[in-house]
């Protein structure tokens, strides 16, 4: 783990809110890497389309009940805070 | 109670506009407000338009610009400006009934109205009740500003996603088209406007109906024979 991970538990909530709450995650950081569960496809779906807008990876793993999206942050992205 | 009053108003407003009355009603208690009419008429025979009868060269024509599903949600995410918002109210304030008269009078075969199936899912089933396959150029659609923007943003409807679940081997798109414009066109609309398939020539007649009313009149694309599916091609 480092130190710039943030983890955003947007289960059970549903859409914009969790890619609002992933938004303004990876604008709070410099770089770094946010780790977002969810429970929803469509949370999921919109998810990946944000990190794709903003030039970020992502890494997308099964979890109890839902999905694990890891997005790392490169120095420069579109997510600049 | 102000927001009541002015769906109310609003209500009153184009009940007018529409011609209709308004005979009844009644109340629900829920958390989320909400508001809507049954609309029962008399229509002559003649005046009907199904989505049954597009033919093999026909022309497509969409009357307002889609992206009201993206909008409200940019909104409840309130990342749409107030500008945004206004335009996608002006369009779904927007009665279809000059665009219905213009589709008369310019010789319509079909027609069918963009709601929760989006673009997509309404032209897939005129495609299959007319028994005819359909082309859209992705390059002429109309567009509320800031529509693929949401998309690209990930401020997708839940709607759009199960529309493009059912329509997954219904619709092909050309590598031209990006995942954003695809979302826009299968986002549910509220209150969107008609598709309309107008023989050769009935585009410019439909143009010249529909006068200086307010609207669109866009051809997006064209009817072609029926080659199973894929029914709906998007180039």
């Amino acid at each position: 783990m480092t130190s710039n991970e943030v983890t955003v538990d947007a289960q059970g909530l549903a859409c914009p809110i969790p890619v609002i709450r992933v938004k303004q995650a990876l604008e709070s950081m410099r770089q770094g890497r946010v780790v977002v569960l969810v429970d929803d496809p469509v949370a999921k779906e919109n998810v990946t389309r944000l990190a794709a807008h903003l030039n970020c990876t992502l890494r997308c793993d099964p979890f109890p009940g839902g999905f694990r999206l890891t997005i790392e942050k490169p120095a420069k992205s579109g997510a600049e805070p | 109670l102000d927001v009541g009053r002015s769906i109310l108003e609003g209500a009153a407003t184009i009940l007018t506009e529409a011609g209709a009355s308004l005979v009844g009603g009644h109340t629900l208690d829920d958390p989320q407000l909400k508001f809507g009419l049954l609309v029962l008429g008399v229509v002559q025979q003649g005046q009907v338009l199904s989505n049954q009868d597009a033919r093999p060269g026909d022309t497509l024509i969409l009357t307002k610009p889609l992206g009201t599903g993206l909008t409200i949600n940019a909104a409840k995410a309130e990342l749409a400006t107030e500008v945004h918002i206004q335009a996608a109210n002006r369009w779904m304030g927007t009665l279809n009934a000059a665009a219905a008269r213009a589709a008369l009078a310019s010789g319509a075969r079909a027609a069918t109205d963009i709601t929760g199936f989006g673009l997509l899912g309404h032209a897939w089933q005129m495609a299959v009740a007319s028994n005819v396959g359909l082309v859209f150029d992705s390059e002429n659609l109309p567009l509320l500003d800031g529509a693929l923007e949401w998309a690209s943003m990930g401020l997708v409807p839940a709607g759009a996603f199960a529309n493009r679940s059912y329509l997954e081997n219904r619709v092909k798109f050309s590598d031209r088209v990006g995942l954003p414009l695809q979302d826009v066109m299968f986002d549910p609309q509220t209150s969107g406007g008609l598709l309309i398939c107008l023989p050769p020539g009935g585009a410019e007649v439909f143009q010249k109906s529909l006068g200086e009313i307010e609207g669109c009149c866009v051809i997006i694309g064209r009817v072609r024979a029926a080659e199973g599916e894929p029914r709906v091609i998007v180039e």
